[in-house]
């Protein structure tokens, strides 16, 4: 099992690497005009701390871009190695100060999304699964197929316009309200969830399809099983066949589709962030990246990219944990 | 992997063809395609997924044939509003008409205006009176030629040199003046140093003279070259318009006015004086062609030309104070027009038309779902948008189906090494995150200025490149299980050509597979491509795509205001995303019933 995990781990870093280097040369497709109307920028921005010429040659230097594109990608790695990933262009801090600002917000996001998504997946699914082709099925099958069809930003934009507009019962956008500095943390807390209604409720809608289907899969895949039969020819009461053994034998591939849940949760959710203007690392990174912050984006798909290794890792450790057949493989 | 099944006739049938029991005949074998025609069809989520596929298709790729608007026709309506046509004030600024080849410089015109307001002479002017001043070393003299209504009426003449002398000597004198009589007058003159005198006569001549430090100048008045009046002369008919400014003229009417006639002759042409309480008319043949008044009229536009009615009725009405009045105007159509006073200024503005974009307009029976925030048909430009979006989903699963196919089938045919790489190639690919890609390619593209068609085969490239890998690993998978199927080994075992076993028994074993998948992707293509319109990466105007109008929605006054531009394009997208998934789900049913669930 070690040996299969240090095997994937370095494959990981591997991929993380050669994927890094082949964003690293789109990001130098951008031509030479960009980084000197960058630097052009930031002379005037800065107020003449430093001259135009200088702050080119810096981002020349700091970017590799008086260099090949190999010689400046190693040297934007080792820099990255030792934590350095430079100044975001757009905030003008260091992209892990942005980075540790605006991370929890999405995480807190996507907690609260996770939870509220198992709560009516995880139902929703099972229900269609023992009824199946009864019309509960049929308008649960329907509306996990809406869900999955609906475009990100058409519901957020009509949750908005109907819940926030025409009835006024949330907040348009932000994170917190005009009152906040004058509340208690108690109250202070209650208005972050307050705002944090219709994002949330545009994530589950989202995600709620693909994982009602998924539960739903399963769970007739289980129900067809031999040992459910058993169980029934036992006379077990149908609560304890479902729940108990039905049910928890679910688990083994939903643990699976959870561990992919980890990019998301952490990479938060660009579209929604935007639309709603919550300053996670979404919305942070989606508008570093249309202004064109070569660092930040650097960072930023750096660090998805460990995301979504990490998640592949863990899902086939948790299989391992879970199934102990696979064990034995 | 298809089961066959069997479906006997009915027994209406069997009756009428006397078949017996056993006979084969009654046996009616469906191929498998067959087969799955007939299960698709009962799925009746499918048959609606498909009937709203058959629409949207209908809906955009005929519907613009039909629609009578083009893709980027901008529509625009007339609107009138109150707009400045004309201006007027009662003039308070002297008018200066300057004769012609002869020059009145502004520094004169301010030491005139000193010279007649009494501050350098100090005393009050009546008609005939001459008043003389000096500015850049030049004289004038200045003649009160008339006094109307307490405002006077001044012609001004420069000075010819004659002579100048210094000391009680004439040191220079004209050769034309240069007689004994006119010499001795002149030394006798300059000689008598008390006199304050500033003419002199002699002869026929009287000198004027002045004096500069110790050099005494003796100068003729020359003839008058300005004449200098608070009238307005407004030229009613545009060939009189010259007239105005043209000193001879205006100097003919003030003569004629000055000797109390009632015509006078101009350039061929017999001008009628007649004298209203207010203002002077001028007629030709009995038309009034020129209005001699003290109001100021003129247009606000450069290009406006004002027709004699309405210098008629406009001066009267700002006179009488009246506030709405009508006139006919230079191409002969009634106008309304109301009067501002502001400032001293008086605003004639008239109902202008102008054209306004259709911008926003909610539904109307010339655009059912009204226009968007361009000014354009929104359903002509859904349905334009449809045929991008339908196309880009299309373009971009063929394009992923094809990579997905060969690279999962080269794995999956040639296994080992190959494979091993081929594997890691797909999770190169897996791992780069879709959206910071697309974003920087596209900020790659607008920095490069692409242009938009370029842009879209170039967007449909990237997202083929990066979502090529799923369908590489279920061609993969499918070919590495087929192959350890007891049919393939047999196969293989009977020595087969390698191509007869790719297109005999691999290719119809995934195609099933295929087909889900691509519907499946067709559905999460068009999603994307709508994402990305929105996020502003997409189709770029003039095209359309159902995301880039969703767009509009971003800005918070067209998506509070105007539900029409964007909650039916959103719809659309939901609709036929939703149309791919139930086929694509109906299929999966269709082609494995083991696998119905």
């Amino acid at each position: 099992m070690s040996k299969f995990l240090i095997r994937r781990i370095i494959l990981g870093i591997c991929i993380i690497i050669l994927g890094a280097l082949v964003f690293y040369a789109i990001i130098r497709c951008l031509p030479a005009s960009y980084i000197e109307k960058m630097a052009r920028q930031f002379a005037a921005s800065t107020n003449g701390r430093k001259t135009y010429t200088e702050w080119l040659t810096e981002l020349n230097h700091v970017y590799g871009m008086d260099s090949g594109i190999l010689t400046g990608f190693f040297r934007w790695c080792a820099n990255a190695i030792r934590g350095d990933f430079g100044d975001s262009w757009k905030y003008m801090k260091p992209v892990t100060e942005v980075f540790r600002d605006s991370i929890w917000w999405s995480v807190l996001m996507n907690i609260i999304t996770f939870v509220l998504e198992i709560l009516i997946c995880i139902p929703l699914g099972i229900l269609a699964a023992r009824k199946q082709y009864s019309k509960t099925d049929y308008t649960i099958t329907v509306f996990a197929l809406a869900c999955i069809s609906l475009p990100s930003f058409y519901l957020a934009t009509l949750l908005k316009y109907f819940l926030s507009v025409k009835l006024g019962w949330f907040p348009l956008y932000g994170l917190t309200g005009r009152l906040f500095n004058s509340m208690t943390p108690m109250q202070q807390t209650g208005d972050i969830l307050y705002h944090l209604v219709l994002p949330v409720l545009t994530l589950a809608m989202l995600s709620i399809g693909g994982l009602t289907r998924y539960v739903r899969t399963n769970m007739l895949e289980v129900l067809n099983a031999d040992y459910i039969r058993t169980a029934r020819a036992k006379g077990l009461p149908e609560k304890v066949v479902i729940n108990k053994h039905a049910f928890r034998n679910t688990l083994i591939p939903l643990v699976s589709y959870m561990s992919f849940l980890l990019p998301n949760m952490f990479g938060g959710a660009m579209i929604t962030e935007e639309i709603f203007q919550i300053p996670g690392i979404g919305r942070i990174a989606y508008q570093a990246m249309i202004t064109g912050d070569i660092p930040f984006a650097m960072f930023y798909t750096v660090f998805l990219m460990i995301l979504t290794q990490i998640s592949l890792i863990i899902a086939d450790i948790m299989y391992a944990v879970v199934d102990p057949r696979v064990r034995v493989n | 992997m298809n089961t066959e099944e069997i479906k006997t006739n009915s027994s209406q049938e069997t009756q009428e063809n006397g078949y017996a029991l056993d006979d084969a005949r009654r046996i009616k074998v469906l191929s498998p395609s067959m087969m799955v025609f007939k299960r698709f069809v009962r799925n009746k989520l499918a048959i609606v997924g498909f009937v709203i596929l058959v629409v949207m298709f209908i809906f955009s790729f005929l519907g613009p044939i039909f629609s009578p608007y083009s893709i980027a026709q901008l529509f625009t309506k007339d609107s009138y509003e109150w707009k400045t046509y004309a201006t007027g004030r009662y003039n308070t600024d002297p008018n200066y008409i300057v004769a012609d080849g002869y020059d009145f410089p502004s520094g004169a015109r301010s030491q005139f205006l000193l010279a007649v307001s009494g501050k350098t002479g100090g005393k009050e002017l009546n008609i005939g009176d001459t008043v003389s001043f000096e500015s850049n070393n030049a004289n004038y003299t200045v003649t009160v030629l008339d006094f109307k209504d307490g405002k006077p009426v001044y012609a001004i003449g420069g000075t010819e040199f004659v002579a100048s002398a210094l000391l009680g000597k004439i040191n220079k004198i004209e050769p034309e003046f240069d007689t004994p009589e006119i010499r001795e007058a002149l030394t006798a003159r300059a000689a008598d140093k008390k006199s304050k005198e500033t003419t002199l006569e002699v002869g026929d001549y009287t000198f004027q003279v002045s004096s500069v430090a110790k050099e005494i100048v003796f100068e003729l008045a020359g003839e008058d070259s300005v004449l200098v009046s608070y009238d307005v002369f407004l030229a009613l008919d545009n060939e009189y318009e010259p007239l105005t400014r043209n000193f001879e003229f205006v100097k003919a009417v003030y003569k004629a006015a000055g000797e109390d006639e009632t015509s006078f002759e101009y350039d061929g042409k017999v001008f009628e004086l007649t004298e209203t309480e207010t203002e002077t008319e001028l007629s030709v043949d009995g038309e009034v062609v020129m209005l001699i008044s003290d109001i100021n009229i003129g247009a606000y536009q450069t290009d406006t030309v004002l027709s004699s009615d309405f210098l008629l009725k406009a001066s009267e009405v700002i006179r009488t104070g009246a506030a709405d009045f009508s006139f006919t105007d230079s191409n002969e159509e009634e106008v309304n027009a109301r009067i501002n006073l502001v400032n001293g200024n008086y605003y004639v503005e008239t109902a202008q038309k102008s054209q306004l974009l259709l911008v926003a307009e909610g539904p109307s029976p010339e655009h059912p779902l009204g226009t968007d925030s361009y000014g354009m048909d929104l359903l002509t430009r859904l349905m334009y948008g449809g045929r991008v979006s339908l196309m880009v989903g299309f373009v971009v699963v063929f394009f992923e189906t094809f990579l997905g196919v060969i690279i999962g089938g080269i794995s999956g045919y040639f296994g080992r090494w190959t494979d091993t790489a081929l594997m890691r190639l797909v999770d190169l690919v897996n791992a780069i995150p879709f959206y910071p890609t697309i974003i920087i390619i596209g900020s790659v593209l607008d920095h490069l200025k692409v242009g938009a068609t370029a842009r879209l085969f170039l967007l449909m490239v990237v997202i083929g490149v990066l979502g090529w890998t799923g369908i590489a690993r279920v061609v993969r998978g499918q070919i590495l299980s087929l192959r350890e199927q007891d049919f393939m080994i047999a196969t293989e075992a009977t020595g087969i050509k390698t191509s007869k076993w790719i297109f005999r028994h691999l290719v119809p074993n995934v195609m099933p597979l295929l087909i889900v998948n691509a519907t499946m992707g067709l559905g999460s293509v068009i999603l994307l491509e709508a994402t990305l319109g929105f996020l502003g990466l997409g189709v770029k105007y003039p095209m359309a795509s159902w995301g880039s109008i969703i767009n509009q929605a971003t800005d918070m006054h067209i998506m509070t205001n105007a539900w029409w531009i964007w909650i039916p394009a959103g719809a659309l997208i939901l609709i036929t995303v939703l149309g791919f998934n139930f086929v694509g789900d109906g299929l999966r049913d269709a082609f494995d019933p083991k696998m119905k669930r």
